[in-house]
């Protein structure tokens, strides 16, 4: 995500119009290539339309499918899909505190925190303050929640006239919709430890742990990203009352 | 999937996510490391999943056509393209790859 307000947007922070456009199109795409997968494990369309609309984790439906795909049962679904999306529950715990929140914001903020929009709120609240980060949290989950949700409608049409939706690349949508947030991580020493670190865990253990867990270990070289000291704040804050 | 496996899966996600806002941010205190942690947190998993999601087959290491797209992906953002184009780039690379006939 392009970071790069206009000066008349610099202190309110967020994100322009194409940006929230850009969210939109790249998760209605992710919504079409995932749509697919669950209809192939066996699921009627108003489930893949439940599960994307009440669930909302992409990664959770590919893992819960994969499992009965495979010929597993809904208990190892589940559990497999609950271990992929266990860093659902780290994400929401990142955004203890970024702002002043009612109860039911709080809510709607910890059941629609996904990498994106957490990795931009603390981006804006380091740079700009506790205002732009909630604004570009709600700027980014409105375009994702609603892409997702139609995207899930369009990969229910498309899927079968598509047929082997990987010879049109789109399973690698969903990685590639995370490079900006990794790239912009590896311009700073100590996220870019944690990038390096998240990085070497998941390919390292991958061939070894259960799908989701390699995930989990790789929030622990977070820790190691916390011991590699800061740079001077002037060099990332911008200069607040 | 089945409706008790939907059922499952929507409380589950829902549960989990509760727990890290409410439970989990509960047991822990102000401080500077903490702090730090919390910011970090979110790229270790953005970059596990990018990984896992790029490299990796039903468990299994994999090098296929969905490195060049990510190469790609990584080149368009170096440049600062919007998303859109780095998304719909890493997709056109990743077909063109597997329509000359690798991975």
């Amino acid at each position: 995500m392009s970071s790069s307000a206009d000066p008349g947007t610099v202190e309110r922070g967020g994100i322009g119009p194409a940006d929230m456009g850009a969210m939109f199109v790249s998760a209605t795409i992710i919504g079409i290539a995932v749509a697919p997968i669950m209809v192939d494990a066996g699921s009627p369309s108003w489930v893949v339309l439940a599960a994307a609309l009440f669930a909302w984790s992409g990664t959770g439906e590919v893992a819960y499918a994969s499992v009965i795909a495979s010929g597993g049962s809904t208990l190892a679904a589940f559990v497999a899909s609950m271990l992929v999306s266990s860093r659902f529950a780290l994400l929401a715990l990142s955004l203890k505190g970024r702002w002043k929140a009612s109860l039911i914001e709080r809510v709607g903020m910890y059941q629609y925190a996904s990498e994106v929009a957490v990795a931009n709120a603390i981006d804006q609240q380091a740079r700009i303050g506790p205002h732009a980060a909630r604004r570009v949290f709600w700027q980014l989950v409105v375009p994702m929640a609603s892409g997702w949700f139609i995207g899930t409608m369009l990969g229910l049409v498309l899927g079968n006239v598509v047929g082997d939706t990987r010879q049109i690349g789109l399973d690698v949508v969903f990685p590639a919709s995370f490079i900006g947030t990794v790239v912009t991580g590896l311009k700073r020493r100590d996220s870019a430890v944690a990038v390096v670190g998240g990085l070497t865990a998941a390919i390292g253990l991958s061939p070894i742990l259960p799908a989701g867990l390699p995930i989990l270990v790789a929030a622990i070289t977070a820790l190691g990203a916390v011991a590699v000291p800061p740079p001077p704040p002037s060099s990332h804050a911008r200069a607040e009352p | 999937m089945t409706p008790i496996g939907l059922g499952l899966f929507v409380v589950g996600l829902f549960v989990l996510r509760m727990f890290g806002g409410f439970g989990l941010a509960g047991l822990i205190g102000e401080s500077d490391f903490w702090n730090r942690l919390l910011n970090l947190l979110p790229l270790s998993l953005v970059s596990a999943v990018v990984a896992t999601q790029v490299f990796t087959t039903s468990g299994l290491l994999v090098l296929d056509a969905r490195v060049v797209g990510i190469a790609v992906a990584i080149g368009l953002s170096l440049r600062r393209a919007p998303l859109a184009v780095v998304v719909i780039g890493a997709a056109a690379a990743t077909a063109a790859t597997r329509a000359l006939g690798w991975g």
